[in-house]
């Protein structure tokens, strides 16, 4: 028993005490809970504590003077009932926000929006509610994984979107519970990561608005209201208050068949908006501290959100890295992707940083030592850092120019030959090894924010109309095209075409040097129908169709195939023990082999790759060759040659419609060349045939 | 407030102790159920059944894995069964209905302990 943990003073019938200064936010101690919050700018605090549900507080407890040192007011109060107990805090400054009840930046769980999409009430004075979280959990073992980095291959989904379709047949549509029915598919697949579009708790009713009768959400939920606290009408269990529970379940039951989490992190702005906005916590403690703010007071909005953290003030900075450590100490995630993360570079006037102290403070936290870092590196400031982001030798980046360079020349743009085999092997022109590594890169052709895979080649333009913006919305430049008819046919010829090129960025994605990320759907033809921002569409149009994978099993098992191929063969992950005696380690084709052509009107590459990987017990030459012809007629391509014990074998053909995989593959003779038919790729392996 | 009842059923000779929880299983009754229930710990198997539990919270949850490991740690064969459709959705949505060896019924349970 401790000596310092008995109630030193009565205040309104409630023992109290100081308490724990070191902490942020509510804690369990032995007999009652410590609340602890930091404020530059209040002149004094009151914990106001609330049964759960209830309009009106059941106490107001003012901090005595004597529980406050320095900017930190903490305080044990006894006696209270943890599950029955909602809480939250008065301060009282000099300008704004008085009288209102804020919400503890770092609670770990929040209550008022417990299940998703059931409206609050108008009035509501106190609509996000700090509840007392108790983190200990049956983790039977578990820890972060420590697979290699070089062996993600990350497939990014929404909770909600993943399986809330009828289609997906799980026992609680759109949850975690119901994304952990779909852990053997996702094993089957073969993927090792999984990048969750936000989990922070957030409002899915912020900048609601109706247009026609259809109620527009904030589905992608960019938009944080707490950063310590998940989702929690992403819980079936939400409405009991277990989403920490059925949350670090679905982590340890991922972490169980081999695949890492990943947390897509929006720390660049919340959900307060600007002067305009709501004050719900942040702005009413201290909005000098936790935002980046003009000469006059006004919000600077480099997220294009209204407002912008102040990352790299030195509190903001703390609660930032405590907020990344406690996800990973206590949720046992494996890594975080920042959305919009140049703004974690700027200073507190906004101006970008050379040696940004926050970022640099993750690359070296001990905690986050063996996490994944991944950079969106710009903003909506105008700051673009693909490439150039302060990395550490640690960070990893969305490769914005992998994504763009790789849609032009696929659908058969010319004068990107040379730039396209930059990003296919490693785009070492922008993230050089000896600085960033050999896993800077992460390479993708689709992502949440845009045409899904299937409306990249279905649409030329966007189709946003549904978002209620008069189609304002949304990126013009999506370097698409819908192979002769906007939207869905059923030209037969067209829909041959659309499954081609489909496989064809599947095949580039899988055999580019760089970590792949694909998006969760795009393995068996999921459409949003054209529109490429489905950022408030709670609806069939972005949740992924299911009854799609019976109907385009051919793209499924080509995505499976092409993925368990890039685990066969450890040099595309840059994991070879060696290289071929007389082989560089990656040599660039073209129809010719060892002739690449760098003119502008060229639109068919070889690349080969070679290393060693293990077959049959042994260690082995290995050599992979990928073609890519996005010409509209066929070429004759030669393939380079072998060691004579070894011969090619055709992987991957895109023109076999039904079995563009090769499960048994045919072999090329010695100096045989392939015929590459118009906009199809082609994956050639090594076979050993013996000396 | 939490009131929890723990009814035996079987004497200390029987096969297997069965036990019965009644009641909310919450903040407030948790710990009386652990140290209640680890109590009637012999080398008996046991089956808890929870078909008059009528609520469970996270702390409930908790107690149902302590008494679990408890068990484990004595070597004692344990299954829960027969939860009430709010206390079962509430373990199933969560994911710990295998973690405590949850039987839908007494009679799949008691035949795996006997």
């Amino acid at each position: 028993m401790r000596i310092d943990m008995a109630p030193t003073d009565v205040c309104g019938g409630f023992r109290i005490r100081p308490g724990i200064f070191l902490d942020r936010g509510a804690r369990i101690v032995p007999g009652g809970i410590s609340f602890s919050v930091y404020s530059s700018t209040a002149k004094s605090c009151t914990l106001v504590l609330f049964h759960n549900g209830e309009r009106d507080p059941f106490a107001l407890i003012p901090y005595p003077e004597s529980y406050r040192i320095g900017n930190v007011f903490a305080m044990i109060v006894f006696d209270l009932n943890d599950e029955n107990l909602e809480y939250g805090f008065y301060m009282e400054h000099d300008g704004e926000h008085a009288g209102q009840c804020l919400l503890d930046p770092y609670a770990k769980l929040i209550s008022g929006r417990d299940v998703w999409g059931k409206l609050p009430e108008e009035d509501e004075p106190f609509p996000y509610r700090g509840r007392v979280a108790r983190d200990d959990f049956e983790w039977e073992g578990d820890c972060p994984l420590r697979t290699p980095a070089q062996e993600l291959i990350i497939y990014e989904a929404h909770v909600r979107g993943f399986t809330k379709h009828a289609s997906s047949k799980v026992k609680y549509p759109g949850t975690y519970a119901g994304l952990r029915e779909k852990i053997p598919y996702l094993k089957d697949l073969g993927i090792t990561a999984i990048e969750l579009l936000p989990i922070f708790e957030f409002d899915e009713f912020d900048g609601r608005k109706n247009a026609d009768g259809v109620p527009y959400f904030n589905y992608w939920g960019y938009s944080t209201v707490g950063f310590f606290a998940p989702k929690a009408g992403y819980a079936a269990s939400g409405k009991y208050s277990l989403q920490m529970e059925e949350l670090k379940t679905l982590v340890k039951l991922l972490h169980q068949n081999g695949i890492k989490v990943i947390l897509d992190v929006v720390f660049n702005h919340t959900a307060e908006g600007d002067e305009t906005g709501p004050c719900i916590s942040f702005k009413g403690i201290d909005k000098k501290t936790y935002y980046i703010l003009t000469p006059d007071g006004r919000y600077y909005n480099f997220s294009g959100c209204g407002n912008t953290m102040n990352c790299n003030h030195p509190v903001v900075r703390d609660m930032i890295i405590a907020c990344l450590r406690y996800w990973i100490a206590e949720y046992h995630v494996d890594g975080f992707r920042f959305d919009l993360a140049s703004i974690l570079g700027r200073s507190q006037d906004g101006a970008p940083m050379a040696n940004p102290p926050l970022l640099e403070m993750m690359a070296y936290d001990p905690l986050l030592k063996d996490a994944v870092l991944i950079a969106e590196a710009w903003d909506a400031g105008g700051l673009y850092q693909v490439g150039s982001f302060p990395s550490y030798g640690r960070w990893m980046e969305w490769n914005g120019r992998y994504r763009d360079d790789l849609r032009r020349f696929l659908r058969g743009e010319e004068g990107l030959a040379a730039s396209v085999a930059a990003r296919i092997t490693g785009s070492e022109d922008i993230y050089d090894r000896r600085w960033r590594g050999d896993v800077a890169s992460i390479n993708f052709i689709t992502c949440h924010d845009g045409f899904t895979l299937w409306d990249l080649y279905s649409y030329n333009e966007k189709h946003n109309a549904a978002n209620g913006w008069n189609d304002t919305d949304g990126s013009n430049d999506n370097f698409s095209w819908n192979c002769g008819q906007e939207g869905d046919t059923r030209d037969p010829e067209i829909l041959r075409l659309r499954r081609r090129l489909v496989k064809n960025a599947a095949a580039v994605l899988f055999t580019s040097v760089g970590i792949p990320m694909l998006l969760a759907g795009d393995e068996f033809g999921n459409s949003q129908q054209g529109n490429n921002n489905a950022y408030c569409q709670d609806s069939e149009l972005s949740w992924l169709d299911w009854s799609l994978l019976e109907k385009n099993r051919d793209i499924y098992a080509f995505f499976r195939h092409m993925i368990a191929f890039r685990k066969a063969h450890p040099m595309l992950q840059r994991m070879s023990k060696g290289v071929p005696a007389g082989y560089p380690p990656i040599s660039l084709h073209g129809t010719q082999a060892w002739h690449f052509d760098y003119s502008g009107c060229n639109r068919v590459i070889g690349v080969m790759f070679a290393g060693r990987c293990m077959a049959d017990g042994e260690e082995r030459d290995d050599f992979v060759y990928l073609g890519i012809n996005a010409h509209w007629e066929a070429h004759r391509i030669q393939l380079p040659g072998l060691p004579k014990t070894m011969q090619w074998q055709v992987v991957v053909d895109t023109m076999d419609e039904k079995h563009a995989f090769h499960e048994t593959p045919e072999s090329l003779k010695e100096g045989e060349s392939f015929l590459l038919g118009p906009r199809a790729v082609m994956v050639c392996a090594s076979q050993f045939v013996g000396s | 407030m939490g009131v929890l009842c723990v009814e035996i059923l079987t004497e200390r000779d029987d096969s297997i102790r069965k036990i019965v929880l009644s009641g909310r299983l919450d903040t407030e009754s948790s710990q009386e159920l652990c140290s209640r229930v680890c109590n009637l710990m012999t080398d008996q198997p046991m089956l808890v059944s929870l078909k008059k539990c009528n609520y469970i919270s996270s702390a409930g949850v908790r107690a149902l894995l302590v008494i679990a490991r408890e068990a484990k740690e004595k070597g004692i064969k344990l299954r829960f069964s027969d939860a009430q459709p709010m206390v079962y959705d509430v373990l199933d949505m969560i994911g710990f209905l295998p973690l405590i060896e949850y039987r839908d019924t007494a009679a799949e349970a008691e035949a795996e302990l006997l």
